[in-house]
């Protein structure tokens, strides 16, 4: 599937990775290091997130609209602006995590279309 | 008694009730018979064809046939990918956990079940001319015969299955008695075949349902409700009340599909090369589009540490279903370059509806 945050509820999340050649493994990373990646003019692309696998290395680059695992990757997104605010400036930290989620949701709509969204 | 129409077989008696009584001696040469004299004076003609003789498609009306006239060999568009359990981009296996095996083939694990599954191409369905089928080694927890093997049409990805009628088929052997059995979901409520006798046979497998109205996703799957070993192979879902045999389509046509939700790029080692010159911190980027368009936005995977040379690892930017770009920043103003050389170093695309 690719390598995904499977378990938010403890800091370092649990990530796991599915297709690796030679077989799935699993391993945790802190989210301070899942980041964004960036525009060609440097800025912070507030569309996709890398997660790195802890084991072998392999990069997964997942779009908001959740990509290979769209629950798990809507959720990470949403924690994410929850914690961090949104690099687009539109959320901060310190806004309600309701904000957060209507703007990573937003987000998701507009890159995957209505239906898309997962999260309850 | 004597014969009085030689020409039609028919003979007069007259037995006990006095009644003077026709007896056929040979219906079916009088019908001949009276079929050629009706011919010759009317100018009808059956081309040959006698009442009892074989039905030519003239004998059938223009539109007439049904769904449910068809046999099983009538070819039909399959709408599953990869019914054939051909393709397995992920590797061979074995697969466990709730995770895709056969290409858009996913296992859901219910309770402490536990379920292998593995390419397999010596137990397959040759008689249908399998060359690869699904292995699963299936062991009974407390799921109760709701693990399953799933492929989802969901609505976003197939946006014209409300009230429509399918059957699903998969042809299935295994030597336990009442633990396989085919289910099909039609976006409300499950209907589900008869369980597999378990004598080591393959058998065809079917169910049948009709679509509710705006469903979120119909599906067909595969139950386990007893340990076992179990071979899948041809699975089939098709439009009307009558199950079709699987037909496999064209390799090429049948990649195709698979590659709509999960493509690997640079599968052949030092396929990929890219050289560039490039100023000092300032990145390069190399647009690749995808063979096929995916269903969705995916997930991009580097796969591997891949040789570089003046740049840190490829990352990906931006993206979307038909395309995306890979590149790097140089580290010094110089030559960039960096290639897949490396076997296992390669980029896949996910993307699951």
């Amino acid at each position: 599937m690719s390598v995904y945050v499977s378990d938010f509820t403890t800091t370092p999340w649990t990530v796991h990775h599915d297709d690796a050649p030679g077989g799935a493994h699993q391993g945790t990373v802190d989210p301070t290091t899942i980041v964004h990646t960036k525009n060609p003019a440097g800025t912070d692309d507030h569309n996709f997130l890398i997660v790195v696998c802890p084991v072998c290395q392999a990069a997964s680059t997942h779009p908001v609209g959740g990509g290979a695992q769209p629950a798990s990757v809507q959720q990470m997104f949403v924690t994410k602006c929850q914690t961090d605010g949104c690099v687009c400036g539109q959320v901060a930290a310190t806004d309600a995590d309701t904000l957060a989620e209507s703007h990573v949701r937003l987000q998701v709509n507009r890159q995957d279309g209505p239906g898309r969204w997962q999260l309850g | 008694m004597p014969n009085i129409t030689p020409e039609l077989g028919l003979a007069i008696a007259v037995d006990s009730d006095d009644t003077a009584t026709y007896l056929e001696t040979n219906l079916g040469g009088s019908l001949t018979t009276v079929d050629s004299l009706f011919n010759a004076s009317s100018g009808h003609t059956h081309s040959g064809a006698h009442q009892g003789g074989p039905i030519t498609s003239a004998g059938v009306a223009d539109g007439s046939l049904t769904n449910a006239k068809l046999g099983p060999d009538v070819a039909r568009a399959n709408l599953l990918t990869n019914g054939g359990f051909e393709i397995w981009q992920r590797g061979n296996g074995p697969f466990t956990g709730g995770v895709f095996s056969a290409d858009r083939w996913v296992a859901s694990i219910a309770g402490t079940d536990t379920l292998s599954i593995s390419k397999d191409t010596t137990n397959v369905d040759s008689a249908q001319g399998s060359t690869a089928a699904a292995a699963c080694t299936f062991t009974l927890g407390t799921g109760a015969g709701n693990t399953a093997i799933i492929q989802q049409l969901k609505s976003n990805d197939y946006p014209q299955l409300q009230n429509l009628t399918f059957s699903a088929s998969m042809r299935v052997r295994t030597s336990t008695a009442n633990a396989v059995r085919l289910g099909f979901y039609n976006g409300s409520t499950w209907t589900y075949s008869a369980m597999h006798p378990g004598d080591g046979t393959w058998r065809t497998l079917t169910a049948t349902g009709t679509a509710i109205a705006a469903p979120a996703v119909v599906q067909p799957a595969v139950f386990f409700a007893a340990s076992c070993t179990a071979y899948l192979d041809n699975a089939n879902l098709v439009v009307g009340s009558q199950p079709a045999n699987y037909m496999a389509l064209h390799p090429g046509d049948e990649l195709a599909r698979a590659q709509r939700y999960y493509e690997i790029i640079g599968i052949q080692p030092g396929a990929f090369n890219f050289t560039v010159y490039q100023a000092a911190g300032t990145a390069v980027w190399l647009p690749i589009q995808f063979r096929t368009s995916k269903a969705v936005n995916p997930t991009l995977t580097k796969n591997g540490t891949w040789p570089v040379a003046n740049c840190n690892q490829p990352s990906f930017v931006g993206g979307g279903p038909d395309l995306f770009s890979i590149g790097a920043t140089a580290t010094a103003t110089g030559t960039v370059s960096f290639n897949n050389s490396v076997s296992g170093c390669t980029v896949t695309a996910e993307a699951n509806p």
